[in-house]
Parts: C-alpha cells; structure tokens; sequence
C-alpha cells in the first residue's frame, strides 16, 4: 500500500488502462475467433455437400449399374417366356433402368454446376452415358438381339462401378478445413 | 470417314466420333426418314459444311475431340450456321446438360440431347422430332 496519493491515483489510472486494453483485447479475441470459428463452420459445411454431392453421384451410378444387371438377368430368364410376358417383364425392368439413369443425370447435372466435375470424373461419366446410349439404340433397333444388349449391359455394370469408384476419389480428395 | 447411308429424306449430318454410335444413331434416323450422311471427325464435318451437298439438319456431338471436356463439336456451331444459316443445329452430349453448356455464347443451336439420358419411346419421339426439324427447315427453306 503506498501512501503517496499521486502515485495512487497514477496506479489507478494504470490499472484502469490496463483493464481496458485487457477488455479490449479479450473483445477483439472473440470476435477473431468467431469469426474464424465461422468461416470455419462455413468451409465444412461446403466440404460435407460438396463430399455428399460426389457421394450421391457414385451411388446413383451404382444403382443404373444394378439396374442393368436386372435387365441383364432377365434376358436370360425370360428368354423362355412368353413373348407377351417377356416383353411386359422387359419394359419394367428397362423403366426402372431409366429412372436410375435420370436420377444420375440430376446428380451429375449437380455436380457439374457446383464445379466438381474432374477430368477422371468426366471421363467416366463420359463412358458410362456413351455406353447407355449404345444400348438404348441398340434395343429401339434390334430388340431382339439379346447377345448384344447383355453385352451391353455387362458394360454397363462395369463402368458405373468404375463411375462409383472415380466419385468416391473425388470425394476423398475434398480436404476437411481445419481451425489451426 | 465419311459414310453415306442410301435413303431417301431429309438430310442429316451426323458428326460424332464414336462410330457404333454414331452408326446405331443413324439407323434410328433413318427409320423415320432421315438420310444420314456421317462425319466421324472435324475435318470430315467442316469438309461436308464446305461441299455444295444440301443439309436440312445438322447434328454435332458437343466433346468431339481428345477428351470428354473438349467441346471442340460445339465450337462447330458457329462455322455450321455461318455456312449454312437456314439449317437447324441440333447438338448432344454424353457429359454437358444444356443448362451446363454455354448457350448464351451459341444463339445458332436449336436442340440440344443429352445421351443416356432418355428413355426408349422418349429417345424415338426425339429422334423423330429431330428428323420433323429438318423436314419444316427445308419446307421453309423451298418457299
């Protein structure tokens, strides 16, 4: 305790500026961290949807491949059918292959606009559209050649597993934000 | 290549460097009337667009060239329209949805597929919406 009353009041003018730039600086903390800790939520958020995007994208590719193998399947087992049955069985099972092939179309449209689109991932997307657009034409024009659709489809079912698996790299490659 | 296809109607040039498809595509065309004159490269494509041979639709597969990103068929546009400004353009592609291609840049083109996408009677209603294209282009084009 001093008992000098300038030296005092000096003292508690120091310790009031100190307080204040401590206040100051405990304020400006926060607020740089918030904001860090924001952008860093933000970076994360962009990461998961962009990862969820390739993701959806690889198992939409995954799911034409099932389809095809479907089709495939039921080439060979209802080759014995009636012509009326097989050609009801077959519409069916190709709609369901259609709709899995438009659910991959949105999800590439998706990954296209939020520029995710790789060369690797192009390329397989790429191959897998040609090789759906070969067999589309290829049942519109010989509907009956099953030899031929089953190659087809046995193409299909390998280039949306490789379709899946180029997402999947895509995906990983998404590098999570950190706050260091 | 190029590989004239005998038939009698409207005529198509196809330019699209997969030949299987661009064969299968072909015979769909011409099941409903299309005569499809096929162009498997750039060159084949402008050599056609320059010879004096009459064209009532023009169809170009966007990633024509070493890669699917090239869109070297798309940059065919242009020089289609400017040598033959009264034929439709119809382009296609096995990686770009018209809302992921640069339209705004090509007024020129008229359609635009996407492969694989369809179903089969909506891949015929198009093919044979394509093939009517043609046949009100030349009708326009004889008035």
């Amino acid at each position: 305790m001093t008992s000098d009353p300038a030296l005092s009041s000096l003292l508690a003018v120091l310790g009031g500026a100190i307080s204040t730039v401590g206040a100051i600086y405990v304020g400006w903390r926060n607020r740089t961290l918030n904001h860090r800790l924001a952008r860093f939520q933000e970076q994360l958020a962009d990461v998961v949807l962009k990862r969820q995007l390739c993701l959806a994208l690889g198992s939409r590719a995954l799911m034409v491949g099932e389809r095809a193998a479907e089709v495939r399947r039921s080439l060979d087992v209802l080759a014995r059918a009636r012509t009326k049955v097989r050609i009801a069985e077959m519409e069916k099972r190709t709609e369901r292959l259609d709709r899995a092939c438009d659910a991959l179309l949105e999800s590439w449209t998706e990954v296209a606009n939020w520029g995710l689109a790789s060369d690797a991932l192009r390329e397989s997307v790429d191959r897998l559209n040609d090789t759906l657009e070969t067999l589309r034409l290829g049942m519109l024009l010989t509907p009956g050649d099953n030899h031929r659709h089953a190659a087809a489809l046995s193409a299909t079912e390998d280039l949306a597993t490789n379709c899946q698996r180029a997402c999947r790299d895509s995906a990983d490659k998404l590098v999570s934000p950190s706050l260091a | 290549m190029t590989t004239e296809k005998p038939a009698e109607g409207v005529r198509i040039l196809l330019v699209d460097d997969n030949p299987e498809i661009a064969d299968l595509r072909a015979s769909l065309l011409e099941r409903f009337g299309g005569e499809v004159i096929i162009a498997l490269t750039l060159k084949d494509a402008e050599a056609q667009l320059a010879s004096p041979a009459q064209f009532d639709v023009i169809m170009l597969d966007v990633n024509l060239g070493s890669g699917p990103a090239d869109m070297r068929g798309l940059a065919l546009a242009p020089e289609s329209h400017r040598l033959r400004p009264d034929t439709p353009i119809v382009a296609y592609s096995s990686v770009f949805t018209e809302s992921q291609l640069p339209m705004h840049e090509h007024p020129e083109i008229d359609r635009v597929l996407a492969k694989g996408s369809l179903g089969l009677a909506d891949l015929e209603d198009s093919t044979r919406g394509i093939v009517q294209l043609g046949r009100e282009a030349r009708a326009n084009r004889d008035k």
